[in-house]
């Protein structure tokens, strides 16, 4: 089967203006309709990698393209495809819910959907029912962040960038959310490029994970294969046999 | 007391912060070093025309008495130069300026029977300015009081009469001011009222332009503080399109706040003016100052004041981390607003040299508190020039804005803080 390559990553640096070297000659593909994880610790350049890729931030060096149209050359073709939730994402605190949604809506209609079409789906992903007439300043975290899944899956992306989506958010809440991740990639064939630094959770969620660690990729494939060959219970298991294995 | 952590961690916040230091120390310190040249450089001006010794004037005699005699060998002993003229000049204020006189001053016909009958002998002094500022003003009021100066000898000579009347003993010389500037004359007192005018009024641009700065500079840092830039940095818009909509929303709000200014404003002119005894009502004397073409020209250059003011800030507010830092940069477009508007309105400006002109000019922000300045004159090439120069300047710092938009600069910041950290640290690793 011939898949279509979503996201190529080839020799990814990134050196930050202070200087700190944050990813280290990166390389990993996600396919069409992939759910791919990022995991590592906190400071392993998780966010840079996804900052890169979502057109925030340029490479220092190396490759980056996005079903073919490379970030640096053509990044406003790139935003097109793309939905980016970032690890602190904020909503503009005195707009409604709805007003927000309806607002982001605004900047992806196109085609045939209409940014009520979107916005009304986004509501429903939101699962924020009544809630979403107040002002989002009165929301509590778990709502916040619904709230910013639900904008960033609702316009359908060819890509979904979700930088730690259930950061900070209880059991029921980051079950709740993987389900909605879970169901949107089955439902509309949405790639999904994912972090997080809970290993549990992408042992459930994605169908593949790259394993980073000071900005270098220590492993990468399945969960099952990789518990496997390290002959772990679990990703975290695997993850501190890895590093013992690199010597750090 | 448990209140000196909490104070010593307030004061650390701020001083951690290089942005507030630059904005909030170093630059009015810069600035006020700098107004206070200006400033001394203004007074000295204002001195130096107003002592008598640096005064030259003519005097035209329709009297032809001992006293009018008297009178000008007065004014002979006490200025640099006093010469007499035999007929009075079609526009002696006019022709004092032309003639490089600090004004002509005429005794008119009975001065020396009012003298003798104990009432006050009339003198006109003819003067003109230039522009208004200080300096010009101190010679108005100088020359005024340097001819009114010679009542105080009339006094002790004439004080023995017996019939004096209150009047003659209050001010025995009564000098009449008529001053041209711009074409027009305009009496001292008038004068006087314009130039405390000048100087409540170079504030209009200054509150304007502060309001759009301050709007402008934050914008950039509410994002970052709550977190929304790096999502309206990902969608699907042109990364310009974010520049002009922020932009418009400021300078749209300073357009409402300088209406809400000229209102307010207006209102003040009025009721201060009332108090002036200026004769007239300052806004009345304003209507006469302004043309239709000087208060097109006031309005242009405060529009385009406006908008280099709030693209300048936008720049500089884009490297603030948060709102309060992006506050202490847009601190550096106030400081420069005042400085601008104080020393304008102190500064001869027509008496500097050309190139010293074209660097006023060619200040950023300059150009509404010159055209206001020289509006009361007649406009002349420099607001133009001025106003040209704010548009260059506006172009280039939307090229800036537009480049510093589609960087990462947003999201990292320049790390210039942790370059200088960290060379120091090298450095002192180096030593040890
Ligand atoms: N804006 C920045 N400027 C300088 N260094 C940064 C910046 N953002 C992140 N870093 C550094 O880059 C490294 C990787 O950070 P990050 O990508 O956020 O890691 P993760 O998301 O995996 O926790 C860390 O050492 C972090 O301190
Ligand atoms: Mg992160």
């Amino acid at each position: 089967m011939n898949k279509e390559t979503a996201v190529k990553v080839n020799g990814l640096h990134k050196i930050y203006p202070s200087g700190v070297h944050a990813v280290e000659g990166l390389s990993f593909n996600i396919d069409k309709g992939e759910i791919y994880a990022l995991i590592g610790p906190n400071g392993a350049g998780k966010t840079t990698t996804l900052r890169i890729i979502a057109t925030l931030i340029k490479p220092s060096n190396g490759k980056v393209n996005i079903f073919g149209v490379d970030v640096l050359d053509n990044p406003n073709e790139v935003r097109k495809m793309i939905s980016y939730l970032p690890e602190e994402a904020g909503a503009y605190r005195n707009l409604k819910g709805i007003e927000y949604l309806k607002f982001m809506a605004g900047f992806y209609s196109r085609g045939s959907r209409s940014p009520e079409d979107i916005a009304g789906e986004a509501a429903e992903i939101s699962g924020l029912g009544e809630r979403l007439l107040d002002k989002i300043k009165t929301y509590s975290k778990g709502m916040k962040r619904r709230l910013q899944i639900a904008r960033t899956l609702a316009p359908h992306p060819m890509l979904a960038i979700l930088d730690e989506p259930t950061s900070g958010l209880d059991v029921m809440a980051s079950m709740e959310i993987r389900d909605t991740i879970k169901k949107y990639r089955e439902k509309y064939g949405i790639t999904i490029l994912l972090s997080s630094h809970n290993m549990l959770e992408v042992e459930y969620l994605s169908d593949r994970v790259g394993i980073i660690f000071k900005g270098k990729l220590l492993a990468e494939g399945a969960p099952s294969d990789i518990l496997e060959r390290t002959g772990a219970h679990n990703l975290e298991e695997a993850f501190r046999f890895l590093i013992r294995e690199v010597g750090a | 007391m448990m209140i000196w952590p909490l104070v010593k961690k307030e004061i650390l916040d701020l001083l951690r912060d290089p942005r507030i230091i630059l904005g909030m120390i170093i630059l009015p310190l810069v600035m006020f070093g700098v107004l206070g040249e200006v400033m001394s450089y203004g007074t000295q001006q204002a001195i130096y025309v107003a002592q008598p010794t640096n005064m030259r004037i003519a005097v035209i005699d329709e009297d032809h008495t001992n006293a009018s005699e008297d009178l000008i060998s007065y004014l002979k002993s006490i200025t640099r130069e006093t010469v007499i003229l035999r007929n009075i000049p079609n526009d002696p204020g006019s022709f004092a300026e032309d003639n490089g006189y600090t004004g002509v001053v005429v005794i008119p016909p009975g001065f020396d029977y009012n003298l003798s009958k104990g009432l006050p002998g009339r003198v006109i002094v003819y003067t003109y300015m230039e522009e208004v500022s200080i300096a010009e003003a101190s010679r108005v009021t100088s020359l005024v009081g340097l001819v009114s100066g010679y009542g105080g000898i009339v006094k002790s000579k004439f004080a023995s009469h017996v019939n004096v009347s209150t009047d003659f003993l209050n001010s025995p010389v009564w000098v009449t001011g008529i001053v041209s500037m711009g074409g027009k004359h305009y009496s001292s007192a008038q004068v006087n009222a314009l130039t405390g005018l000048l100087f409540s009024i170079v504030f209009a641009p200054l509150i304007v332009v502060g309001y759009a700065s301050q709007i402008a500079a934050t914008t950039m840092g509410v994002e970052k503080e709550e977190h929304t830039l790096e999502v309206l940095l990902s969608l699907p818009l042109n990364r310009q399109s974010i520049v002009v909509a922020k932009l418009s929303g400021s300078i749209v709000i300073s357009i409402l706040a300088t209406l809400g200014l000229s209102g307010g404003l207006y209102l003040y002119i009025d009721s201060v003016g009332g108090l002036s005894g200026a004769g007239g009502m300052p806004l009345d004397l304003m209507r006469n100052v302004l043309t239709p073409y000087s208060l097109a020209t006031i309005t242009i250059a405060l529009i385009i004041g406006v908008i280099l003011a709030t693209s300048l800030s936008m720049l500089l507010g884009i490297f603030g981390k948060d709102v309060r830092s992006s506050q202490s940069m847009a601190g550096i477009i106030w400081t420069l607003v005042f400085v601008v508007g104080y020393g304008l309105a102190m500064i001869q400006f027509s008496t500097l040299s050309n190139s010293m002109k074209y660097v006023i000019a060619a200040t950023p922000l300059a150009a509404p508190v010159l055209a206001l300045k020289l509006s009361m004159t007649g406009i002349n090439e420099y607001v133009w020039i001025s106003i040209l120069f704010h548009i260059v300047e506006t172009v280039l710092v939307l090229y800036a804005l537009s480049k510093v938009i589609s960087s990462e600069i947003l999201i990292t910041g320049l790390g210039l803080w942790d370059r200088v950290k960290r060379v120091r640290k090298i450095r002192s690793r180096r030593v040890r």
